[in-house]
């Protein structure tokens, strides 16, 4: 809090000449910078000496970069204003490739240096941290413990320098190189830089470019971010569980609610008869039931045909009809059954019953129209063989089944409950899978790619 | 709300499954034939089924 007798104090600029250019140079690191980067030559300069001895000549204007955060650029991030005093490119290079990120280096005087990385529009937020990480393994792989989290080793590789700008706290000139390690816990990572001399650790956190736009008030809109960061927060964390959470949620309603119409329902035999039909029969096979009442309300009803097939089958075209309006409904059943012994063992297919739900039966007066057939139904049955001389005939083998019909009306069939609990599974497991899609992709680019099991 | 959509989802299905039930629909597949003659009582025969002519399975192994 700055007192009303006092003003609170404005960083101020300080101007020196760069000794290869001749520009003007300046300071905002309040003497905290040991380099300084001439912006017109581009010549990495000795801050610590008067007179700015040249430590690097110009660089390569071929290798100048524009930083997204012009130098000087003042914002306000967790309350504490910030602003930006230098930036570097690095990269890595992998089969050829260079990967290159940005740095910033902010300052403010009281609350010292802070950095803010940007690789293909994905932003964090880096403070160096004062205690080392503990080393640990995570599996197989190595991980670090921090305050509270473990960080996943993610990748290691050498970063080189590739172009600097502005003022820097410790010595930095292009073509320097680090080895650099990530540790990554989402949306948290932890960063070893190493050189022959030292080790140091800092800490970041993933920030949308968008905070970062409007945090130094910059122009336009915050680059789109490009494929998955190595410690981007994945979209899909909690949502997995949340979603089979619900999952269980309804499938758990879902049950009662059939519980509930099982018990209430009024399911009702009305009609169980035996009959029998064999191809041998001359005649019409089709025939109609006694008539039968439905009552109750409108719902469904099931009929089941139970027959005593084996190695045969039998095909039954049924009508139920109502007496009184003529409505019927109509459908068939087919019922085989094969059974036997071969190289494999015994074996069976099909059923010797079958059944079928009607629905919508509304209560009435019903009789139920049968039609079976069978294999040689349409054959005339076997004569007896004629006087010798005459052309013979070839005797039709007599198919025969017994079968029993049952009707039941308001029978709950848990057909649409099973459907809507296959449905409900739908969305967590869409989830499950876009949420593995995404930490596959993050993977992908570390040095555990999941295809070797990394991305588990 | 973070689940909203899938709470809507899932109690669309919920009701869908326990009016589907409640009103006794099928899955099944069942021709509905308006004015079948009463004759039909007398004389099965003269009724005309939809799935007389559907294709039978005649195999086994």
């Amino acid at each position: 809090m700055s007192s009303p007798l006092v003003a609170p104090p404005v960083a101020k600029t300080k101007a020196m000449y760069c000794p290869n250019c001749g520009g003007p140079v300046e300071f905002r690191g309040f003497g905290h910078a040991l380099t300084v980067v001439c912006p017109q030559c581009l010549s990495v300069l000795d801050a610590s000496s008067p007179l700015l001895k040249i430590v690097q000549q110009a660089q390569d204007a071929q290798s100048r970069r524009t930083p997204q955060i012009p130098l000087g650029t003042r914002g306000t991030w967790l309350g504490t204003k910030w602003e930006c005093i230098g930036f570097q490119t690095r990269g890595v290079e992998e089969e050829g490739v260079v990967y290159e990120w940005e740095e910033y280096l902010l300052f403010n005087p009281y609350a010292g240096f802070r950095y803010l990385t940007c690789y293909q529009g994905h932003w964090n937020w880096v403070a160096p941290v004062e205690s080392l990480p503990e080393r640990r393994t995570s599996g197989t792989r190595p991980a670090v413990y921090f305050e509270g989290n473990l960080y996943r080793h993610f990748s290691g590789a050498e970063a080189k320098t590739v172009f600097v700008l502005g003022e820097f706290p410790w010595r930095v000139k292009v073509d320097d190189t680090v080895v650099a390690d990530d540790f990554v816990h989402p949306p948290l990572v932890m960063s070893s830089e190493t050189t022959s001399d030292e080790v140091t650790w800092s800490l970041g956190t993933y920030t949308p470019g968008a905070d970062i736009w409007k945090a130094f008030n910059l122009p336009g809109s915050a680059p789109k971010p490009i494929g998955v960061y190595l410690n981007q927060p994945s979209p899909f964390k909690g949502k997995v569980a949340g979603s089979w959470g619900i999952f269980g949620l309804m499938l758990m309603m879902l049950f009662v609610i059939a519980v509930g119409f099982a018990i209430v329902s009024h399911s009702e035999t009305v009609l169980d008869e035996h009959y029998k039909y064999s191809t041998a029969d001359r005649g019409e096979p089709s025939f109609v039931t006694k008539t039968f009442e439905i009552s109750g309300r409108t719902a469904n009803a099931e009929l089941t045909i139970s027959t005593n097939l084996t190695n045969n089958w039998a095909y039954f075209s049924l009508a139920l009809i109502n007496e009184t309006t003529g409505d019927a409904f109509d459908f068939g059943r087919e019922v085989s059954y094969y059974t036997g012994y071969d190289s494999d063992g015994s074996w069976s297919e099909g059923s010797q019953s079958s059944s079928a739900t009607i629905p919508h039966v509304p209560p009435g007066r019903y009789y139920l129209r049968v039609e079976p057939e069978m294999e040689g139904s349409e054959q005339p049955p076997a004569k007896p063989a004629p006087a010798s001389g005459a052309r013979r005939l070839i005797p039709v083998k007599a198919n025969t089944v017994y079968y029993e019909i049952v009707l039941k009306h308001g029978v709950t069939g848990f057909g649409w409950f099973l459907l809507a609990g296959f449905l409900l599974l739908i969305p967590p497991i869409i989830s499950t899978i876009r949420a593995a899609t995404f930490e596959t992709r993050r993977w992908a680019t570390s040095d555990y790619p999941p295809t070797s099991g990394g991305g588990d | 709300m973070r689940y909203a959509g899938y709470l809507v989802y899932s109690m669309l299905m919920l009701t869908g499954a326990t009016v589907a039930e409640f009103r006794g629909w099928t899955m099944s597949k069942v021709d509905q034939v308006k004015n079948v003659p009463k004759t039909v009582r007398d004389n099965p025969g003269a009724y005309r089924s939809h799935y007389a002519f559907y294709p039978r399975y005649v195999g086994g192994k």
